[in-house]
Parts: C-alpha cells; structure tokens; sequence
C-alpha cells in the first residue's frame, strides 16, 4: 500500500499531464500552471527541511570541533543572521515595505554580499576554461587534432584577425586548403592509400575549379564569395555543430519519453526508495 | 461617394485646422464600408482568442489603425471619437463605451483579441488614422470558442504515439523472456571499477545529483544511479557523500540511499547525513561542493543530473585533485564541458537508459528497444528529407519543395 498510493499519483498524474498537453479546453489549460504552484508550495515546506538539516550538520560540526569547524560556524552565523534581517525587515521604514526594497539590510546584504560572491564563482570560470581547453584540444589522436582545428578557426573566425587575413586577397583560403591537402595526398599516393587519394584529388580539384571560376567572375566586375575563415565558421557552426547537437537533442527527447513512460506506468519504481513492491 | 467625402473633409481640415483631435470621423455607408473587418474564433485554444482581420480598400494614406471592442453593437460611433480625443473620458465599461484594444503600424491587417469569454459576442471595429483623415470600418461580431484537441499537435500525437506504442509492446515482449541486447555503455560499466578504486584508496565517493528539482527528469534519472551507485558502496564499505542544493531532492535522496544500504545489508552503515542539504544558490553550491572536493579529496566523483555554469566548476576541481570522473547530463551545452574535464560522460540520453541498464530489469530494457524505434522513424524521416530537399534544388519542382515545408512545418514543428 505503501507503494502502490505514490505509484497511482504518479500515473493519473502523469495522465493528466499528458491530456494537458494536447487538449487546450478547459480545465485542462490551466492544470500545468495550477500543479506547478502546487509544486513550489510544497518546495516551500520542504525547504524547512533542508534548513534544518544545514543547521543540524553545521551545529554538529561546531560542538564536535571537527576540521573546518569555522566555516561552520561562518555558514550558521550567516544563515541566521539573514534570517532574523530578514524576517524582521531591519532597515525598513515600515513593516509594509517590501523586504527587496533599497536601504533594507536584507536589500544591501543581497546587493553588497551575495552578488558580488556570485559573480567572483562566476568568473573563475573563464580560468576553468582555458585549462579544460588546453587539456581537451592536445593533438593526441586524429579525433583530438580535428577538434584542435575547429576549434582554432572558430576562434579565428570570431575575431577581427580571422576577416583581415582572407579579405585582402580573394581565394586565400581555397589556396591554402588545396595546398595543404595536396600535402596529404601526396603522403596518401605514398603509402599507396589509393582512395584516400582519389577522394582528396577529386576535393582539390573542385576547390581550385570555384576558385579560378571565381577569379573569372571577378574579372568581369562581378561579386564572387570567396571562401573566407568567418564563412567557414558560419559553416562549422551550422552545419557539423548544429547537426551534431540535433542528433544529441534527438536521443535526448526519446530517452526522456522512453523514461517518462517507464515513471507513468510503474515500471521504474527505483525513485521511491525500492525497485520491489 | 466615399471618396468625395474624404476630398471635401480633407480640404475642410487642410483649410482651418491640423489639429486631429477635433477632426469628426466619415461616417462610411456600412453596407460598403472601405474597411472591411472579419473576427474569426482563435483555432486550438482555450476561447480566449479572437482574431480581428481587415482588408483596407480606401483609397488614403493610412497612418495607424486603431482596434476598438465593445459588447454591445448598440454604442454610438462618437465615442469612440470622444475617447480619442479626452482619454480621461474613456470609460472601462464595454457594454456602453468602444474599448481601445490596440493601436498598430499601417503594415499591419490583423490583431488578436486575448480576453474573450468563450460563447460571448463581441464586437469589433477598426479606425484608419491618415495625417488629415481618420475612417472607420464596419462593425463585425465575434465569438470565441474553446477547442477539445489542438490539431496543431496531430503530428506530435501520432509520432508519439507510435514511440510510446514501441515502449510498451518491448516492455511486453521484455516481460514475456525475450533477450534484449542492449549496447555497452563505457560511462556505466566504469562505476563498479570506480567505486572499487575509492575503497581501496579508503576516501570518500562523492555524488552530485545536479541543481534541478525533482520536477527534472534529469534528476529522477540521476537519483535512480545514485540508488544503485549507493548499494555498490555499502557493499564495498566505502564512504559517500551526497551534497545537494534542492530540500525535495535530500527527502528523495535519503529514501533511495537508505533503501539501497538496506538491499546491502548494511543498514548500520547508512547515516542520514549521507545526503545533506547546502543550498538552493547555483554558485553558493558550487562553492560548497568545491570545498568539499578539495577538504576531502575523494578518489570518485559522480555528476549525475541537471547541470547549467556550474558543470565546468565542478568537474576542473575533480580533475585536479586527481578523481576519477563519471558525468551524465541531458543539457547539450554543459556535455562538451564534461566531456573535457571528466573520464567518462553519460552523454543525453544514456543518462536516461542507465537505471535500465544497471539493473538489468527486463521491463526496463524493453523499454530502450521501444526507444530505438523512435530512432529508426527519425533516421528515415531524415534521409528522405534530405534527399528530397536535394531533388527540389536540383530540379527547382515545387512538390517537393511542398513535401520539405510540410515536413518542416507540420511534422517536426
């Protein structure tokens, strides 16, 4: 019985919310809106709980004297003395004045003390990725390398450098690409990788053909886009990148289906507490 | 007719006034009105919508138009002028005063009307702003009516239906005995391996089960790990740690941690404090997650959940301190983070298969298979778009420029 309440809630539930979602009529159109004030009521409530809990440890902490035991005792020093500010309105005129407003203590410990905290966690993330970067980009396999180069001419891409050093002579770029690749085929023919070479032949040839095409077209006054490194970004970033994440968001919305399903119909029952009735 | 009323109004205001407030509205023949103005019920909602439409034929150069409401056809035309003119004089009241529902740039023909009572009439009317003259349009009725299926989503319902359909039929083959083969998924093979390194190094495990609420399927997901990463641990005898910053997910999480130490046998071993609350600030639990990871220094770390700016935080100081890393998330921003900073990534939706596959329930296996139909329906639909996308280029026909919109537009919305 124990089990079998919470699993019917959750399947008329999760019913409901499935009719929701397809039937606008009411009472079916404010249903998400009404369970989701439901839900933050009862976070309300369960906030009491992990409160408690924080006090419980960090008490726990103090009386014991274990390691860190100050940071204890910062932790609850702080936590009551928002509290109490916060509850009693210190610093506001009247009672009726809303705790948020300016001049309050709770107001002025938000703005002075908190934010500022925050944004410093914040911004230690731009350390975290450069280091993350450095590590992810080292050109240890062929997956690693491809990456390194994504990632270098994006970075080229977006900033000023990346326009000034294609723009100033058309096909630069197609030049440079046929030139390297032309490198690779020619260790290809070497090691006798014949379509390797065939297929980098067949990619060079049909560079260097839009190229002098474009050269033609440019003789006769005309506009030809050239390849430049910010349109091969654009290109990187909507095609192999937004293909990737499409098939990344694409597994993601089955999984979550596949789990939802599972939740609704009882078989997944592990979040209860137990996988047996 | 029309047009010389409008000449002889324009030379009258050309000739005494540019003031348009004391300009007097056309009076237009309302069997042929030069504004003609249709209220349609808003399709798939819930009544509350009515779409005003207007086809301007006067032949004057419109400024703005003005869209006014009432609940009685009856209102005389001249308030609506005295409204324009004084608006303290506008009056709240629509069954005897034209409310001004919006005025919009001359581009625009339409407009909708969001606070309707399903099954109550209302009326409309527009007025055509110029520099000199202003007109008015006939006055139309409108009902709203609340709709019991959004055919929009007919799609959605039968592609998921069909998923949905795939889901159960596996779970039901799954039940009858049937084996499934489901593929090795490196992230979670890692966790018995893990968990084993921490006991032998004697530190601590530590397992975050993200910042979303229980409200996340991401968390539920991370949660059903936590449920069997826990009873490895009392098995192994080791130490673990669930810091989290939602009070529901604490409840949750003790539930599941105590269960698990139960199915262990080791009841003694579990401790409450095993799953403590830091608190709901993103960057305050960071903060706290992160003194831990470098006080404690355990040998495993866990990131199993919803993640937002926090991931990278998390998991450069588990890198740093020499952890073993296993990290699973839904949110495709935080992956490459993640896949950076830790040895192993549950990446989408192998997150959401992993309670399945770690506890081999049959049922629960089924259930991938059913996924994987989902899959195959959307590798199809994508090469036949594709290639139909090319053929429309290549040959310019408009049929299969139709079927690419339509799939666009009406399948995958």
């Amino acid at each position: 019985m124990r089990r079998q309440v919470p699993l019917l809630i959750t399947f008329v539930v999760g019913m409901i919310m499935l009719l929701e979602a397809f039937v606008p009529h009411p009472p079916f159109d404010e249903i998400n809106e009404k369970l989701t004030t439901t839900f933050n009521v009862l976070t309300v409530f369960a906030f009491i709980l992990g409160g408690g809990n924080l006090v419980k440890i960090h008490l726990g902490q103090i009386h014991r004297k274990n390691p860190g035991w100050g940071y204890s005792l910062v932790t609850i020093l702080g936590f009551f003395f928002i509290l109490v500010v916060g509850l009693f309105k210190f610093g506001a005129d009247s009672f009726k004045q809303p705790l948020e407003s300016t001049g309050t203590w709770f107001y002025l410990n938000y703005e002075y003390c908190l934010r500022p905290l925050q944004a410093t966690m914040f911004s230690l993330l731009a350390f975290f990725v450069a280091s993350a970067s450095y590590r992810a980009f080292r050109a240890k396999n062929r997956e690693a390398t491809i990456l390194l180069i994504a990632a270098f001419t994006i970075l080229l891409g977006r900033t000023l450098i990346g326009t000034a050093l294609t723009d100033y002579f058309p096909g630069s770029l197609e030049l440079l690409l046929s030139t390297l690749l032309a490198f690779i085929a020619k260790e290809m023919y070497k090691s006798k990788q014949w379509v390797s070479f065939v297929s980098l032949s067949i990619i060079i040839i049909v560079v260097l053909s839009r190229t002098l095409y474009g050269y033609s077209v440019l003789l006769v006054n005309e506009e030809f886009n050239h390849l430049t490194i910010p349109s091969l970004v654009n290109w990187i970033m909507l095609v192999p990148q937004l293909a990737g994440q499409r098939a990344i968001m694409i597994g993601i919305c089955l999984g979550i289906i596949s789990m939802s399903l599972r939740i609704i119909l009882g078989v997944e029952r592990s979040y209860l507490g137990t996988e047996n009735d | 007719m029309n047009d010389l009323l409008i000449v002889t109004w324009l030379l009258f205001g050309m000739g005494f006034s540019s003031n348009w407030q004391q300009e007097p509205v056309i009076e237009l023949d309302s069997d042929k009105p030069t504004i003609r103005v249709k209220a349609i019920d808003v399709p798939n909602d819930s009544g509350n919508g009515i779409i005003i439409s207007w086809d301007d034929l006067s032949n004057f150069k419109v400024v703005s138009y003005e869209i006014f409401w009432s609940l009685d056809p009856q209102v005389i035309h001249t308030d609506t002028v005295k409204s324009q003119s004084n608006k303290s004089s506008l009056k709240n009241d629509a069954k005897k005063y034209w409310q001004s529902l919006a005025t919009v740039g001359n581009k625009t023909d339409s407009k909708v009307f969001h606070n309707a009572q399903p099954g109550i009439a209302y009326y409309f009317k527009i007025l055509a702003k110029g520099t000199q003259t202003t007109v008015t349009s006939n006055i139309v009725e409108g009902f709203s009516k609340a709709q019991w299926f959004d055919r929009s989503k007919l799609s959605i319902l039968v592609l998921g239906g069909i998923i949905c359909f795939s889901v159960i039929f596996f779970i039901q083959v799954a039940r009858k005995g049937k084996k499934l083969f489901v593929r090795k998924i490196a992230g979670l093979e890692a966790i018995d391996e893990a968990i084993g390194r921490a006991t032998e190094m004697g530190k601590p495990i530590v397992f975050v089960p993200g910042i979303g609420d229980l409200d996340n399927v991401q968390t539920l997901a991370g949660l059903t790990i936590l449920g069997y990463v826990s009873e490895t641990i009392a098995e192994y005898d080791a130490k673990l740690d669930v810091p989290v910053c939602r009070s529901l997910v604490m409840t949750t999480g003790r539930e599941i941690v105590k269960q698990a130490y139960l199915t262990a046998g080791r009841p003694e071993a579990y401790n409450e404090n095993i799953v403590r609350y830091l608190t709901d600030e993103q960057f305050g639990y960071v903060a706290g997650v992160n003194g831990t990871l470098l006080r404690d220094e355990p040998a495993t770390c866990f990131y199993m959940g919803a993640f937002f700016a926090e991931s990278l935080l998390l998991a450069e100081t588990g890198n740093r301190i020499g952890a073993i890393q296993i990290a699973g998330t839904a949110m495709p921003s935080q992956l490459p983070f993640f896949v950076s900073a830790c040895d192993y990534t549950l990446i989408g939706e192998e997150l959401f298969a992993a309670s399945a596959y770690l506890s081999r329930d049959p049922r629960q296996l089924g259930s991938l298979k059913g996924q994987d139909v989902g899959k195959l329906i959307v590798m199809v639909t994508i090469v036949i778009g594709s290639l139909t996308a090319t053929v429309a280029v290549w040959t310019g026909n408009e049929s299969f420029n139709w079927f690419v919109n339509y799939l666009k537009t009406q399948i995958f919305i």
